[in-house]
């Protein structure tokens, strides 16, 4: 339970200078690339099973509506009218109307909602769950997450830095701070602690 | 998903109490952790080139989501260790993986309309988690929530557990 960095890469059996290089390690970097690359598709094409909870969802639908009634679908669409509720889902052919029945939900125009349901005939769904996804609710999780995501950068940048020589992230001895960096511009500034 | 701030709190949260027990687990893996937390969420990309913008493009089916599954995390926790030096590659990659998977928990508690959430096992099992439906990614209250529980860690750590002696951590 209790070990430090030093004593684990000792540990290590396969030599990890192997991808300490320049060369190695921007050659496994595209190794790694390339094998997530290889999923976008391989997730694209997985199989709708019900038993895996994988419904078609809707550009499946979008694609051929026909193929799809009589079972359960999920989709996730762009409100265009409220009563009847009227979702807009986006397809590699451009965009296709649902008509969902049995929903239950009071959306505004714009907002995104997410149905559960069985397709009745090509484009209309009747829906046994689903809920509703605000305009504002995600202006905030986008805006928050830009901010989350600023705060990490600023803790990675504070904390490590890359070794020029083999292109690795190695610890900072001491943080870098704002006031580091004010001290080495201007020399008469207060240091750091 | 939560919104990524809370899922930076609850990383932030759980390897600093884990820094109480594991003194390697210093602030720059802390660091670490949250940078991991953030990987699940590359699969946001969609929201700036929708998948069927890349299926038309490319002329192939084609799925952003898989980055948010159970293999692709782990691809990307795998390019994390590759980029970090080999004197702190282990650390760099238990830091990243307590952070992601932080987050794919998380996730799966997350409200959905099939009731089922992440692929954890994919491309392994297709198999989706059930997931309690808990909250959704746009509301805030689990932004709050987890900011609060980490507020209280941080205020914990920097009275008792900070600097050169986590033995004295409350984490005991």
């Amino acid at each position: 339970m209790f070990v430090r960095p030093n004593d684990i890469s000792q540990s290590i059996d396969v030599s990890p200078d192997m991808i300490d290089s320049t060369r190695g390690r921007l050659l496994a970097v595209l190794c790694l690339l390339a094998v997530q690359v290889s999923l976008f598709p391989l997730y694209a094409q997985q199989p709708t099973d019900p038993a895996a909870h994988v419904y078609p969802e809707g550009p499946d639908v979008a694609s051929d509506p026909a193929a799809y009634i009589g079972e359960r679908v999920e989709i996730t669409g762009i409100v265009q009218r409220t009563a009847p509720l009227v979702v807009r889902v986006e397809t590699t052919e451009g965009s296709m109307t649902v008509r969902v029945a049995n929903h239950g939900l009071s959306p505004e125009r714009g907002a995104k909602v997410r149905v559960f349901g069985t397709l009745t005939a090509a484009g209309e769904l009747r829906a046994t769950d689903g809920f509703v996804v605000p305009q504002r609710g995600r202006w905030y999780a986008w805006g928050i997450s830009f901010l989350a995501g600023l705060w990490v950068l600023w803790r990675l940048v504070a904390h490590w830095r890359v070794k020029l020589a083999t292109l690795g992230f190695v610890p900072r001895e001491t943080p870098a701070t704002i006031r580091t960096w004010l001290e080495r511009t201007m020399p008469g500034a207060e240091g750091p602690d | 998903m939560p919104d990524l701030l809370a899922h930076a709190f609850i990383a932030y949260a759980v390897c600093r109490v884990l820094s109480w027990r594991w003194e390697w687990l210093t602030t720059e893996y802390v660091t670490v952790g949250m940078a991991g937390a953030l990987i699940p969420d590359i699969t946001k990309v969609y929201l700036v080139v929708p998948n069927h913008t890349m299926e038309r493009l490319l002329g192939t089916p084609f799925s952003w989501y898989s980055l948010g599954t159970g293999g692709g995390v782990l691809v990307s926790v795998l390019i994390g260790v590759v980029l970090a030096a080999s004197e702190v590659r282990r650390p760099v990659g238990v830091a990243l993986g307590i952070g992601a998977g932080s987050h794919l928990l998380a996730d799966s508690l997350l409200l959905t309309p099939t009731g089922y959430s992440t692929q954890l096992l994919w491309p392994l099992s297709q198999v989706r988690t059930p997931s309690p439906g808990l909250y959704l990614s746009t509301q805030p209250a689990p932004m709050i929530v987890t900011g609060v529980v980490a507020a209280g860690v941080w205020l914990l750590h920097s009275r008792y557990g900070g600097g050169s002696r986590p033995e004295n951590g409350p984490g005991k």
